[in-house]
């Protein structure tokens, strides 16, 4: 296991849930979809690839990669499916109604209304998370199931991301970034230790462990939900 | 169950100019004509082929797919119904869904409370759906957008035209047509000039008061919505009181912006944890697809064909050696799988999906377990 540096090219806007994507999270996610919905096996075959300390795995959470040519931006974006006319061609559908009529379909109101959602979504050039893990095997793992990132990414195209490139580091900054800020959630305890007592963030109730949507608050340090990092010319 | 991920890294050549309208993504370029989804805000950004344009036109060849092989192997269509159009074409579950499920399969759990393997359970009556996914089930199939690999050179502006009357293009037509018939025409040709000048300055009237309200203080707000309402009234009484019809036919249609013909695009579809039966529905749905070929919108223009090439590699679900199994090339009335050598998984797939369509009554297939 090494500590390593992986830069994606983000290919369209990404939609953020509520929380931020980890990195852990989302190994997880493919890992459980590798492994049909078995959580304990993708669990497992996790703690393999990934270093853990007092239970956190060492990966970061997404920060955006910006130089001063292209910044984050702000943008948005619609989700719609429009019903036509070849969806209710008589041969697709049985005319269930009585003398094998054709039920009547509203395309006006109800459960079979177009639906057209605007959503907010953030552009960068690049996406960049660091970890220490094995990084062959996340190499394959991202390659073969990784389309994009945040929500609507698998279908409708948000988020998609494409060459990953991976670089071997010396100093790991899954845990605390550069300027030794946290580069994701971190309980107290830990965080302190890992600034050898001297961390001046207060703390506050945080879900530092895995899953999150299951843990419970403790107290912890967390970095902002969006995160920037000035990236170099080379990556170009 | 041993499971597959299976990557199909490709290209999308666009043959005829190819197009997709995101209504959101139109907001940012506000009175513009309709331009393609961008990665930013500006004209000069990333431009690429919507995923849900791709994803559309494959889960409704799923379905189409699976009907059309019921019906040569002379199954009894009442599993081609809308409840299924609806759930495998769109992903969405109608209320009566629930009910069918619930007198097949027993009660289902809330949704807050996961039963562990139940959802294996609807996947596996209903690969069709798992594949493609609907509220509360992840599809199997995440599709990318298609970017073209040349930025510079891969846009252009079209479908910019008028539309004319009929009976002015070709006067010839009234010669067939009885006096009375004639004499409607030549009212409708009137009363199409007139209603549009009409409608205009109501138009007009509507964007003053629009105006007015936003700088208007709140005492004078309800006189100034009241008018609005009037107005609004007045244009569609305008529209009520033509006698043939309430659109204007002749009227400039606006351009539209379009992947030019010949571009290529780089595209990714993985499947993620699936069966091969599902990948073999994928490559069916694939297969389906060729007799049309035909992505976006704008097809009355000769919009939308494509050809596309995928090498596709496979990785088992208990190693980390991804195998390359062979191609799939899909163009209009063309499919093939071309497996590599020592592999049949591509071909295996699709004949595992032929032949549960065979044998559908006794296979456990459900188009409609949610």
């Amino acid at each position: 296991m090494k500590p390593f540096k992986l830069t994606m090219t983000l290919d369209s806007g990404i939609q953020l849930f509520e929380h931020p994507v980890a990195f852990d999270a989302l190994l997880m996610c493919i890992l459980t979809d590798k492994f049909r919905g078995d959580a304990q096996r993708a669990s497992e075959e996790l703690s393999c690839i990934l270093k853990s300390t007092d239970g956190i795995f060492h990966a970061s959470l997404l920060h955006f990669g910006v130089n001063n040519a292209n910044g984050l931006i702000a943008s948005q974006s619609s989700l719609t499916r429009k019903s036509t006319d070849s969806d209710f061609e008589p041969w697709l559908i049985q005319g269930n109604e009585k003398n094998g009529t054709f039920p009547k379909i509203k395309t006006d109101g109800g459960e079979t209304k177009n639906k057209l959602q605007i959503v907010k979504t953030l552009v960068a050039p690049k996406v960049i998370f660091y970890a220490h893990g094995d990084v062959d095997k996340i190499k394959i793992l991202l390659d073969m199931h990784l389309i994009g990132l945040g929500a609507n990414s698998r279908r409708m195209g948000f988020g998609n991301v494409s060459d990953f490139i991976f670089e071997e580091i010396d100093i790991d900054r899954s845990l605390l970034n550069e300027r030794g800020l946290p580069a994701r959630r971190l309980p107290y305890n830990l965080y302190q230790n890992l600034k050898g007592g001297t961390g001046d963030l207060k703390p506050r109730p945080v879900r530092c462990s895995f899953p999150y949507y299951l843990a419970n608050e403790e107290d912890g340090v967390s970095p902002p939900r969006i995160i920037t990092e000035i990236i170099t010319e080379e990556l170009y | 169950m041993e499971t597959l991920s299976v990557t199909m890294k490709g290209t999308i050549t666009a043959i005829s100019d190819l197009t997709s309208i995101r209504k959101g993504d139109n907001e940012k370029f506000a009175g513009d004509i309709s331009r393609m989804p961008r990665k930013g805000n500006t004209l000069d950004s990333e431009v690429y082929f919507s995923a849900g344009g791709i994803t559309g036109a494959l889960r409704t060849c799923t379905y189409n797919a699976v009907i059309r092989a019921l019906q040569i192997n002379n199954k009894d269509m009442k599993q081609g119904n809308l409840n299924a159009a609806y759930l495998i074409g769109s992903g969405v579950k109608l209320k009566q869904v629930d009910q069918i499920n619930e007198e097949k399969y027993g009660k289902p759990t809330k949704a807050t409370e996961i039963m562990p393997g139940e959802k294996n359970a609807i996947r596996e009556r209903n690969p069709f759906v798992s594949l493609n996914g609907m509220w509360g089930l992840a599809a199997r199939l995440g599709i990318g957008n298609a970017v073209p690999v040349d930025q510079e050179n891969c846009i252009t502006i079209v479908g910019e035209k008028y539309r004319a009357n009929l009976a002015k293009r070709n006067p010839e037509i009234l010669e067939s047509l009885s006096e009375e018939e004639q004499k409607d025409i030549m009212d409708l040709i009137v009363e199409d000039s007139f209603a549009s000048l009409d409608a205009k300055g109501v138009d007009a009237e509507i964007k003053e008061v629009k105006k007015e309200l936003k700088l208007s203080e709140e005492k004078d707000k309800p006189a100034l919505f009241a008018k609005l309402e009037e107005l609004n009234t007045a244009k569609t009484t305008i529209k009520q009181e033509k006698k043939f019809i309430n659109e204007t036919i002749q009227r400039p249609v606006s351009a539209y912006e379009a992947i030019v013909a010949g571009t290529e695009m780089r595209h990714d579809m993985k499947l993620t944890g699936c069966t091969t039966l599902e990948l073999g529905i994928l490559l069916a749905s694939l297969r389906e697809f060729s007799r049309t070929a035909q992505l976006g919108g704008h097809g009355r223009d000769n919009c939308g064909e494509v050809a596309m090439e995928y090498p596709v590699k496979a990785l088992a679900w208990d190693s980390y050696v991804p195998e390359h199994v062979g191609t799939v090339k899909v163009s209009h009335m063309d499919f093939q799988i071309i497996d590599a050598a020592e592999h049949t998984l591509l071909s295996d797939a699709l004949k595992a999906f032929d032949e549960a369509m065979k044998n559908f009554d006794e296979s456990g297939l459900d188009l409609t377990a949610a």
